[in-house]
């Protein structure tokens, strides 16, 4: 029987495989129908694109558009959640990671905060290395990480 | 039932830097379709028979045969290699693994300690399993424990 | 994924035929196959000529036929010239065709054994749809989900002198109970050459195993009227870096989880603001389970 402990999971994305494994570990620690599972991709803010002194895009532009891609993401995501019962919300968020996860595990009221930090590349892992302290003290809920020494997708 | 009991245990891998000729060597005469990329025990990868296959030139391809055997031969396996691995590990249940494979659309998944290769699970076994548990005279059918 | 009635007996290909079969020309060009395949969400098609089932194309065929994915070996290839391909250049011939009440157990075992990837199905001369591995899995997967069963086997809790890890162990005991896991606690204490300075250092792991055991024997009985099951627990002492013994006896023991409070970690330069979770996670075998102090009803202090 699945773990029936946490009610409302924020799961943090970022839009590769092994990010997925985030969703999995999540469905693990939640068990069945009833459960509420907050998928959130967060996509770093965009910088203007500017050339030869002009602005050819703009940030609102970008962000509009790496939105759109997110959401069609998250929905493949979901529908398989949905499937096995899970009730199952998304959404877009751009911004710093850990700005951005702070806020919207408190903005969801979320139990446990699940994400995937995967093989160390240079600096990424490095700087989620101060992530799970700040955000365990800001917000009080657990938050379960599937580390770089960690391959299992489950 | 869970991915331990029907895992293959010593399966044949490759490194990184071998060269994709091996790995043709490998996966042919063995029928087996993917390979684990093992870097000293550490897995980096999964090699399959469709990346070997996405490899080669096409029919169109202006080398002769002997070129691009030969060409081919000497490209590192870690140029080729899908790097975005899914894995499983002893305890995960055998349903959820083959969820995972489906989602994926890989015909093997390799099952992991941490990050040490410790044995493939392949869609070989678990066709067998499928007709073992099928067939009425072979199988007797109960259901599963909770563990 | 709904519940798949399984009647051993009468399991047949019948039930797996879900829509009407796509098919395609042998005369074809095999880009027209690509297509069709991207259209139709499918990764087989029948071919025919004259109405007659004469082959199978897959989209690993296609691929194959394809240029190369390598860079300098894709620079002697004519993209032009693939166009040029029809479907008869690429499919495999002499395709195995079963009827719609073959067994799924027959399906299965002839896919094994021959190596095959889909099957068409032929009802009377007409072809009634196509059954692949992984419809076969779908089977698979729908005989084998009973009870929904977890992959947490062992759940290591990782603690140390400081106090604020009751509601690490209130955590992973909740997990192991509704999972049915085993549960080990691992209490690490700095090596004697550092003891010196740290805070709580003179107690005896004696008095810590008594009082981990009185909190653990009260939460597993609460845990018990619950569930009905109370988890194996297993106490451990060891020595040294808490992150380096805590990794170390999880590849051990082959845990499937790793629970840690969130206590600070002291004494060490340049370490100010990372707790012993942050650096876990770089190391871990398993996922890790952060748990602040405070939650789940924990007393501070004890």
């Amino acid at each position: 029987m699945r773990s029936t402990m946490y009610e409302r999971v924020l799961v943090v994305l970022d839009g590769s495989a092994s990010g997925e494994r985030a969703v999995t570990w999540a469905r693990e620690l939640t068990g069945g129908s009833g459960r509420v599972v907050h998928l959130v991709m967060v996509c770093p803010p965009a910088v203007s694109v500017r050339n030869a002194g002009r602005t050819v895009a703009f940030v609102d532009q970008l962000e509009d558009a790496e939105r759109a891609t997110g959401f069609e993401y998250l929905d493949r995501v979901a529908r398989r959640l949905r499937e096995d019962g899970l009730t199952v919300a998304t959404e877009v968020r751009v911004g710093s990671l850990i700005d951005t996860v702070e806020a919207a595990a408190r903005d969801l009221a979320a139990d446990l905060v699940v994400l995937s930090c995967p093989a160390a590349r240079g600096l990424q892992c490095l700087s989620r290395a101060g992530l799970v302290s700040r955000i365990v003290r800001t917000i009080s809920a657990p938050v379960l990480i599937a580390g770089p020494g960690c391959l299992r997708s489950a | 039932m869970r991915v331990g009991e029907r895992m293959r245990r010593d399966p044949v891998v490759a490194g990184p830097h071998d060269p994709l000729g091996r790995a043709r060597r490998l996966l042919a005469p063995h029928g087996i379709r993917d390979l684990p990329i093992v870097d000293r025990s550490t897995l980096v990868g999964m090699l399959s028979a469709a990346d070997v296959a996405l490899a080669q030139p096409s029919a169109a391809t202006t080398l002769t045969f002997g070129e691009i055997h030969f060409q081919l031969g000497r490209v590192p396996i870690e140029r080729v290699i899908r790097s975005d691995i899914t894995a499983v590990g002893r305890r995960t249940p055998l349903a959820e693994a083959i969820r995972l494979m489906r989602a994926r659309d890989v015909a093997a998944v390799p099952v992991v300690s941490g990050s040490q290769l410790i044995g493939v699970l392949t869609e070989e076994d678990l066709l067998e399993l499928l007709a073992k548990l099928l067939t009425p005279d072979t199988s007797s059918w109960t259901p599963h424990p909770r563990r | 994924m709904p519940a798949v009635r399984l009647e051993k007996d009468t399991m047949n290909l019948k039930t797996l035929l879900k829509r009407p079969a796509v098919t395609i020309e042998e005369a074809a060009p095999a880009t027209a196959a690509r297509e069709l395949m991207r259209r139709q969400g499918v990764q087989h098609l029948p071919v025919l000529r004259d109405n007659e089932l004469v082959g199978m194309v897959t989209e690993h065929d296609l691929l194959a036929a394809g240029p190369s994915s390598v860079p300098e070996l894709r620079a002697y290839d004519w993209d032009e010239a693939l166009a040029g391909l029809s479907v008869s250049d690429v499919m495999s011939r002499r395709p195995v065709a079963l009827t719609p009440d073959t067994s799924v157990a027959d399906a299965a075992h002839l896919a094994r054994q021959h190596r095959i990837d889909a099957f068409p199905v032929v009802d009377g001369g007409d072809i009634v749809g196509v059954v692949t591995r992984g419809d076969l899995m779908a089977v698979l997967r729908g005989v084998l989900e009973h009870g929904h069963p977890t992959g947490l086997g062992h759940v290591l809790i990782g603690t140390s002198l400081r106090a604020g890890q009751a509601g690490a162990l209130d955590a992973a005991l909740r997990l192991a109970v509704a999972a049915g896991a085993a549960v080990t606690a691992l209490h690490v204490r700095p090596l004697r050459s550092w003891l010196a300075g740290v805070e709580g250092a003179t107690a005896e792991p004696v008095e810590w195993v008594e009082r981990i055991k009185r909190q653990m024997a009260d939460k597993a009985l609460g845990a018990q009227g619950r569930e009905g099951h109370v988890p194996e627990l297993t106490l451990e002492v060891a020595e040294g870096s808490i992150v380096r013994e805590i990794a170390r006896r999880a590849m051990e023991l082959d845990s499937d989880l790793i629970v840690v409070g969130t206590a600070h970690r002291r004494g060490l330069i340049g370490r100010v603001g990372k707790t012993i979770a942050d650096e876990l996670v770089q190391v871990a075998p398993c996922p890790v389970l952060a748990v602040p102090r405070g939650s789940e009803g924990a007393d501070a202090g004890r």
